[in-house]
Order: C-alpha cells, then sequence, then structure tokens
C-alpha cells in the first residue's frame, strides 16, 4: 500500500513528462496510446489498491515521514473507500474521454495528451489527498490543466472567453481556500486534516473557525459551481470540446463536493457536529438553490453544451443537498449518485458531441429536425435522459432515491418535493432539446437561426465515439442493479463521515476496523416517486414543446459572461457564506 | 503591529478584487489577480514569524536557537509558484483574446451570453 | 449588470468580507507569537536527520516533498498550456511597417553590452542558487527562475525570438519535461532503494553545509531547477515571439 498509493498519482506524471520530452518524435498516435495507457495503469493500481483497503481507512505517509509524538510531519494520503472509488471512476472516465477524443480532439502535437494526464493526476490525488494544503496543491493542478484544456479548441473564438472566466473565478476561489487553510494552521499548527481535526475537537470555536470553514468551503464551492459560484461553468462547458467536457461534467465538478466533505467531517468534523442543525440549513439551502437554478437556466438555453452545463449545476445543488444531511446515509447516498449520474451525464455530452461532429451545430432551435438521421444518437441521448432523472432500477434511480431518503430524515419531505421538482425540469428540458433536435417537434422560434453548418459535418460516427456512449449508458443502468451497490456506499460513507475515527486512525497511523452493513434497498414509495418524477419530466417536455420559451431575462442578465461580474457575485458570495457560517458556529 | 500585518493581508485582497472588478483590461485582471495572490503571502508569512528568531538556515547557528516558521515559507514559496504559473496562462489566453477580438477589454467579450 | 450596479454590489461585498477577516484575524496570535509545533520541530531534526542547513528546502522537498511534485507539474502544464494556446500564432510573416505601428529601434550598442556582461553573472548565480539549495537560501525554483531571465536578458539586449510553426522543439521544450520526469524518478528511485516514494535518505547523508549532504535534496533541486527554467523560457519564447519590426539605425 506504501508503495501503491503514490504510484497512482506518479504514472500519468511521469508518463505525462515523457510524452512532453519525446512527443515530436514519438508522434501523436503513440503518444495517444501512452495517455491511455497511464490512464489504464491508473486505474488497475487504484483497483488494487481498493481490494486491499478492505473498507478500512488507512493512512498512507509520503516520504516515510510518520508521525512523531503525535505531531503528523509528512503528507498523508489518508485512503478512504469514497476517496478511492471516486478516483477509480475517474480514471475510468478519463480512459473513455481519451478514446472518444481520438476522433474529435487535434491530435497534433500531443499536448492535449500531456494536459489531459496531468489532469487526471490531480484529480486523483485531490481524491486521496489527507492533508489541507496538499489537497489544494493537487486542486490548482487539476484547475491549470483544466483551464487549458477547455482553451484548447482555439478555433472557437468564445473558447477564450469561457476560459478566462473559468480561470479568474477559479483562482479567486483557490485564494479564499489559501486564507482559510493560513487560519487553519495558525490555530492548530496542522496542515493535515486529522491533525486539525483533534484540535479544533477540543478548542474552543470562534469566528477564526467560522470564518476559515467558511473560506476553505468557498474554495471548494467555486469548483462545484454551487450559487452564486456557477456563473463560470455555463461558460467553460460551452466552449470546451465534448471530450473534456465528458471528464469535466462526470468528475471534475463532484470534486468540490468531495472537497466539502473532506472540510465538513474531517477538519471541521468536531465544531460541525455541535452545530449541526445549522451547518445542515446552510449546506442544504445553498444545493436546493442551486439544483432549482441549474433547472430554470436549463430550461431557458438554446445552446446545447450550456443547456447540459445548468444540468450539471442542478445536479451537484443535490449532491450538495445529500451531503448537507451531515450523515453517514446522505455521504452513502452521493457516493452512489455521483457516479451514477456521472455516467449519465457524460454520455449526454458525448451524445452532444456526435452532433456537433455529424451537423456541425450546437443551437437546439437551428438544429431542428437535422437530427432525424442520427437515430442511434437520439435514441442513446433520450435513454441517458430518462435514466438521468431517474428511472427505476437504474444506477442514479438508487442514487436519487437514497438521497430522498437521508433528505427526508434530515430535514423534511419539502427538500425532497423541491428535489423531485429540480430534477422533473431538468429532465423535460432534455427530453424537450431531444424531441426537438432528433425529431422535429417544437414551435417555430422568432429569430431562430437558420441551420447553416458552422463546422464541417461529417459524414459517419466513428466507433471511438459511439462506444463510450454504449459503455456509459450500460454503466448507468447496471450501477442501479448490480449486488453490492448498496453495501459499498454505505461503507464509504460510514468511513468518510466518522471523523473520531479518521483522527484516531491517521494520528496513530493504524488502520480503521472495517464496516459492516448496508444500506437499504429503495422502498416501493421511492419506484412511484421516481415514476412520478419521469412523468411529471415528459408532461413538461411536452408543454415545452407546445409553447414559446418564456424569455427570462432579468436571470439571463445576471449571465453575462463578463467576469467582472461574475468577480462581484462571488465576493458577494463569500460574504454571504461566511456571514452564514459565522451565524451557524455560534 | 498585530493589526498593521494582518491588516495589510486583508487590505490587499481586498484592493485587488476591486481592482478586477472594475478593471477594463484583462492585462489589469491578471495583475489585480497577482495582487489579491500577494495577500495570501503576507498573511503566511505575519502568521509564522516569530519575534526574535533568526531565519530558519541552520548553519552556523547553535542547535536550538528559536528560528521562525520554515514551513510557511515553504507554503509561500509554492503559493508564489502557482501564483506565476495561473499568470501565465492567463496571459496567453489575453493575447489569444487580443488577436481574435481585437481588445482587450472583457466587457467586450460577450459572446457568452445568459 | 450595469457597471455601476457591480460597483454597488461589489463594495456591499467587500463590506462584509472585511468585516469577516477582522473576526478571523481577532483570533490569529499576536504578530511574533507563533507557537506551532511542526515547524519546531522541522528545525530540530533538519541537521540531525537529513543534515540539511536549508529547512525551508528541507520541508518543501523532503517533508512535503509531494507538495513541491505537484507543484512542478502545475509549472510543466502551466509550459505545455502556453505552447498549446499560442503556436497558431507563430510564424507570423514579416511585413513593411503600416501607418499607426509603433516602430522599435534597434537596441543601442551599450544595451547590447550590458545585456551581454549580466548573462554571465545571471547564470552562475542562478546554477549557484539551484545547487546550493539544501544548504543555504535557494533551491531549483529560485535558481530555476533566475536561469529563465538569464535568457529573457539576452532577448531584451537585442535578440530575436522566431519561432518556426511545426519546427523541432526548442532545447528548453526537452529540458523542461526532462527535469520533470526527473523529478518523479528520483521519487521512484526513493521507493525502490529506501522503501518509500520521495525519501531522500537513500543518497547518503554527507556532512552539514557540504554541497553533497542531505541525502538526494540536491538532485531534486537540480530536477526542479532544469524545470522550472526550461518551463519558464518556453514561455517567455512564446510571448515573445510575435511581430518585431525593426528601423535601420541611420547611416551616419
Amino acid at each position: 500500500m506504501n508503495a501503491l498509493a503514490p504510484l497512482i498519482v506518479a504514472v500519468p506524471m511521469l508518463t505525462a513528462a515523457l510524452i512532453a520530452v519525446a512527443g515530436r518524435v514519438v508522434g501523436a498516435r503513440l503518444a495517444g496510446v501512452l495517455a491511455l495507457g497511464a490512464t489504464l495503469g491508473c486505474a488497475g493500481l487504484l483497483v488494487a489498491v481498493l481490494v486491499r483497503l478492505h473498507g478500512r481507512i488507512e493512512p498512507v505517509w509520503i516520504g516515510g515521514w510518520h508521525p512523531r509524538d503525535g505531531v503528523a510531519l509528512g503528507v498523508s494520503f489518508t485512503l478512504d473507500p469514497l476517496g478511492v472509488g471516486l478516483a477509480l471512476f475517474i480514471a475510468v472516465l478519463m480512459a473513455l474521454a481519451l478514446v472518444y477524443g481520438r476522433g474529435s480532439l487535434d491530435p497534433e502535437p500531443p499536448h492535449v495528451h500531456v494536459l489531459a494526464l496531468v489532469f487526471l493526476a490531480g484529480m486523483v490525488g485531490f481524491c486521496l489527498s489527507g492533508d489541507l494544503f496538499n489537497l489544494f496543491v493537487f486542486f490548482e493542478l487539476m484547475s491549470v490543466s483544466a483551464f487549458a484544456l477547455t482553451a484548447i479548441d482555439v478555433d472557437e473564438g468564445a473558447a477564450l472567453e469561457g476560459s478566462l472566466n473559468f480561470a479568474v473565478t477559479n483562482t479567486i476561489g483557490s485564494f479564499l481556500a489559501v486564507i482559510g487553510i493560513a487560519l487553519v494552521y495558525a490555530r492548530t499548527g496542522a496542515l493535515n486534516i486529522a491533525q486539525a481535526g483533534h484540535v479544533f475537537d477540543h478548542g474552543h470555536v470562534d469566528g477564526l473557525v467560522a470564518v476559515a470553514l467558511a473560506f476553505i468551503a468557498c474554495g471548494f464551492l467555486v469548483k462545484a459551481a454551487v450559487v452564486p459560484f456557477h456563473f463560470w461553468l455555463a461558460d467553460a462547458y460551452a466552449v470546451a470540446p465534448a471530450a473534456i467536457c465528458i471528464v469535466l461534467a462526470g468528475a471534475m465538478s463532484e470534486l468540490g463536493v468531495l472537497g466539502i466533505v473532506r472540510v465538513v467531517f474531517g477538519v471541521f468534523g468536531g465544531p460541525v457536529a455541535a452545530h449541526a442543525e445549522a451547518v445542515r440549513t446552510v449546506l442544504v439551502v445553498a444545493g436546493l438553490a442551486t439544483a432549482v437554478l441549474g433547472a430554470v437556466m436549463a430550461y431557458a438555453q438554446d445552446h446545447l453544451k450550456r443547456m447540459l452545463a445548468f444540468v450539471t449545476i442542478g445536479h451537484v445543488g443535490l449532491f450538495l443537498a445529500g451531503v448537507a444531511m451531515l450523515s453517514s446515509a446522505g455521504v452513502g447516498a452521493i457516493a452512489v449518485y455521483v457516479v451514477a449520474d456521472g455516467c449519465a451525464k457524460a454520455a449526454l455530452f458525448a451524445c452532444v458531441g456526435i452532433v456537433q461532429r455529424r451537423l456541425g451545430h450546437v443551437s437546439i432551435s437551428a438544429l431542428r429536425g437535422a437530427g432525424r438521421d442520427l437515430r442511434w444518437t437520439g435514441a442513446a441521448f433520450v435513454l441517458a435522459a430518462i435514466v438521468s432523472i431517474g428511472l427505476p432500477a437504474t444506477g442514479p434511480f438508487l442514487g436519487k432515491a437514497l438521497l430522498d431518503d437521508a433528505l427526508i430524515h434530515g430535514v423534511g419531505s419539502w427538500a425532497v418535493a423541491i428535489a423531485v421538482g429540480a430534477s422533473a425540469l431538468t429532465g423535460a428540458v432534455l427530453l424537450s432539446a431531444a424531441s426537438c433536435v432528433f425529431l422535429g417537434r417544437g414551435r417555430d422560434e422568432p429569430g431562430a437561426p437558420e441551420y447553416e453548418p458552422l463546422t464541417e459535418p461529417q459524414p459517419s460516427t466513428p466507433v471511438t465515439m459511439w462506444a463510450p456512449v454504449a459503455v456509459l449508458l450500460a454503466a448507468a443502468i447496471a450501477i442501479g442493479v448490480i449486488p453490492g451497490v448498496r453495501h459499498a456506499a454505505h461503507v464509504a460513507g460510514a468511513q468518510a463521515t466518522a471523523h473520531g475515527t479518521i483522527v484516531h486512525t491517521v494520528l496513530g497511523d493504524t488502520r480503521a476496523p472495517a464496516v459492516h452493513g448496508s444500506l437499504p434497498a429503495p422502498p416501493a414509495h421511492d419506484w412511484l416517486l421516481s415514476l412520478l418524477t419521469v412523468a411529471i419530466a415528459f408532461a413538461l417536455a411536452a408543454y415545452m414543446l407546445r409553447h414559446q420559451r418564456r424569455p427570462l431575462h432579468a436571470l439571463r442578465a445576471l449571465h453575462s459572461g463578463r467576469v467582472g461580474d461574475y468577480v462581484a457575485l462571488l465576493c458577494a458570495g463569500a460574504a454571504l457564506f461566511g456571514g452564514a457560517f459565522t451565524l451557524a458556529l455560534h | 503591529m498585530t493589526v498593521l500585518t494582518y491588516g495589510v493581508a486583508g487590505w490587499l485582497f481586498l484592493v485587488g478584487l476591486a481592482g478586477i472588478v472594475r478593471s477594463n483590461n484583462v492585462i489589469g485582471v491578471v495583475i489585480c489577480l497577482g495582487v489579491v495572490q500577494s495577500s495570501t503571502y503576507v498573511l503566511l508569512l505575519a502568521i509564522g514569524y516569530r519575534t526574535g528568531a533568526k531565519a530558519p538556515i541552520l548553519a552556523d547557528i547553535p542547535t536550538g536557537t528559536p528560528v521562525v516558521d520554515p514551513v510557511v515559507q515553504a507554503l509561500t514559496l509554492t503559493d508564489v509558484v502557482v501564483e506565476a504559473t495561473v499568470t501565465a496562462v492567463l496571459l496567453a489566453l489575453a493575447v489569444q483574446a487580443h488577436k481574435r477580438f481585437g481588445s482587450l477589454d472583457p466587457d467586450a467579450m460577450t459572446r457568452m451570453r445568459g | 449588470m450595469t457597471r455601476s450596479a457591480r460597483m454597488v454590489v461589489f463594495a456591499v461585498s467587500a463590506a462584509g468580507l472585511a468585516t469577516l477577516m477582522a473576526v478571523a484575524f481577532a483570533g490569529l496570535p499576536s504578530f511574533g507569537d507563533y507557537s506551532g509545533r511542526y515547524g519546531r520541530i522541522i528545525a530540530q531534526i533538519a541537521i540531525p536527520d537529513r543534515a540539511a542547513t536549508n529547512a525551508v528546502t528541507f520541508t518543501a522537498f523532503d517533508v512535503r516533498g509531494v507538495d513541491t511534485m505537484v507543484e512542478e507539474f502545475i509549472v510543466f502544464a502551466a509550459a505545455i498550456a502556453a505552447v498549446a494556446l499560442l503556436r497558431h500564432l507563430r510564424g507570423e510573416p514579416e511585413r513593411e511597417a503600416r501607418p499607426g505601428d509603433v516602430l522599435r529601434p534597434l537596441t543601442s550598442p551599450a544595451v547590447r553590452v550590458m545585456g551581454a556582461a549580466l548573462v554571465g553573472p545571471t547564470v552562475v548565480i542562478a546554477l549557484n542558487l539551484v545547487a546550493h539549495g539544501a544548504i543555504t537560501p535557494g533551491g531549483g525554483f529560485q535558481g530555476g527562475v533566475v536561469l529563465a531571465a538569464g535568457a529573457v536578458i539576452l532577448v531584451a539586449a537585442g535578440g530575436r525570438v522566431r519561432l518556426p510553426p511545426d519546427e523541432p522543439p526548442l532545447l528548453a521544450e526537452i529540458v523542461h519535461g526532462a527535469g520533470a520526469a526527473g523529478f518523479v524518478l528520483l521519487g521512484l528511485a526513493g521507493l525502490v532503494f529506501a522503501g518509500a516514494f520521495l525519501d531522500t535518505t537513500w543518497a547518503g547523508h554527507g556532512t552539514p553545509g557540504m554541497l553533497l549532504s542531505a541525502g538526494s535534496i540536491p538532485l531534486l533541486n537540480v530536477a526542479t531547477g532544469l524545470e522550472v527554467s526550461g518551463a519558464l523560457i518556453v514561455i517567455a519564447a512564446e510571448f515573445l515571439e510575435q511581430e518585431m519590426l525593426a528601423m535601420e539605425p541611420e547611416s551616419s
């Protein structure tokens, strides 16, 4: 374990460096193969670690720096089932994206592969790390490569603006996090999550603790694109190539939520547990507000990828709401939901990428009916949409059902009502978009652009593009039926939220005991609720196709594309969260 | 002295943000981002300072002499490097934007709306 | 939002943030009173454990070495990003001066002599900083930056940068990749020879204060120096390869 864990990060990094050195000699094809190989190697190492972990928590001290006198000196990778499992999902997703990108990304010279591998290393390291500053550094690695990958399609003029907004807002989020980390270090003298948590358990909770929590959380909330930090995401996803969006939507946004988990249960576990009600309220309001806003803004979109970006934002809101329950069942539910929904969203983006390739356009109104020949793509898109709403027996259904149970126990059924509403609206938006593009339904919008391909339409879809769609759809559905998922989710949730165990294990340099049990299977009323949600989505979609889209001027004007506006709203959000957490931890 | 040092960190942070919000030039945004980042350096280094202690270079000083905290210095070093690289990427984007849009005003680059 | 609305939103938020920071900073220890154990333990063990006299480099490259490895790769990624984003702009053809262009005169002999004179000491200082990173203030990052500055001095003193598109890479592009790979390989050497990734003890202990001491920390510094200097030279080259018009000096 000591050897395996650092290799997980070292393999993609070393391969990236070697491709960069030998790139022109090696050529783009071989570079692509190497990149895929390194990604699969990383995934294999993660499988090995997950198997050896046996559902326990285990610290791995990099450089052999074990704690002395109860003070953690080195950087630890605190391996737990949630982190390792999420990292594995990300590696697999990256492998699929690399395959998908073979046809669509400009391969000469192999910069994309280098950046993709570094991006993978950043994300995977983030999942494994158990040290606050190390988390920040991996977070930055992930961010810098994401900025570059978003802008890589330099022919797309708007790519620069999207990437600029992405870079500026996320960097300010990281600065907030660094201030929070500095405050934690000042108070606890530690950067290790477990050690800081141990000190906060026994210390006095004052303004510094609350503000530190707020600022570090804001850094992660910017990445997760929670309201009001979400403005950058639609701009970035709209311009990034579809292969990159697969990883951004399926993996990167969720890491913001993982960051919140580490902060809330790891570093500030003691203070949060003592004020659980208040913290829960703050986070669940933020999560549900994000879910609603994502759904509403998705409704207003004409650009396919921007619409999917808002769908992503909506779902992240639901993830945050689940984590906000501050319970092991909540985090376990989100573990399932993130992976299953990630597959469905990735499939949606992959289908849009195929549409872009075959039809040369991404505007829904311009593409009306143009997708009639793309029957398989259309079918896949619709299936992915229905699966993501939570069709019973699929992965997202399981995640959603577990989430609803956690929400009812945590705050009440009003939260479930909002979650169902947001899901239904999001689903309806996807279904109506699919009907418009692939079936030609829908009203004539005045001022809709003519269908004129912006890029050269290709005559066929290569297998490297449709195979990942099939794999992702199959995975999204399978997660709901394969045995052991509920047990794995229970273990992941329990170990990630067990603050006392984490502290004891890391500082004592031992392994935590295994956890037994499983999350309950969704009872009948969850099946009914999901079918109801799907039905509402279809009904809403039919309504939307018959009637003009409401313009929503004020809300859309707020999403102006101007970085100055975004930063002002980010500051407002930071001040709000700061105030909210200060009141909550009072 | 305490108020002054930490106050400078806070001031730099807010002034940098104000610069970004007001700016009409992408290069200005990048430089203001640097100002915001420098506030984190000041905060980190101020936290680690010990009155009357030496620099953390241990050659030729007797063992046991108090030194200022070396950990925050290492953190600041990392922070500086990260900021420099983000600046580089942002400036590359700015150069490209200028070639494409003919302007460096972030408010003029509004292909993304709604 | 209009600009004034934006400023109002910001002003209110900034007031809120200022209050929050005041509340938070009030809880900080007084300036000069920091008493955390982490730094003190590091200062105590730097010489006995690793013969490293520069506690900051010891922290950055040994105790928290993985942070530095990741940071190095951030620099690496930025260099790759700069090339990926700007290579389409390479090789713009030389053209006649148009009205409105600003003409830059060729540098004077004084500037060129100054530049040439400065490059030598700059490179030597850079190499010194990198090599002695474990002993005196300095290290791979600092030395790498100074080395890159030396390259920029050359250009500022009147050199010109032309990077034709699709040509073999600059030496710097290979060097920065090699530096990055080198760091990871040194980490793997730690795994193979000493049982833990990024363990530095396998390269011997040495005497504190001598060049060859502190385990593999000097080697890590060299790798970092190569990587940082290469990356910054690549980035600088991409930016400097722009249209440059030269005005012929008046023939006297």
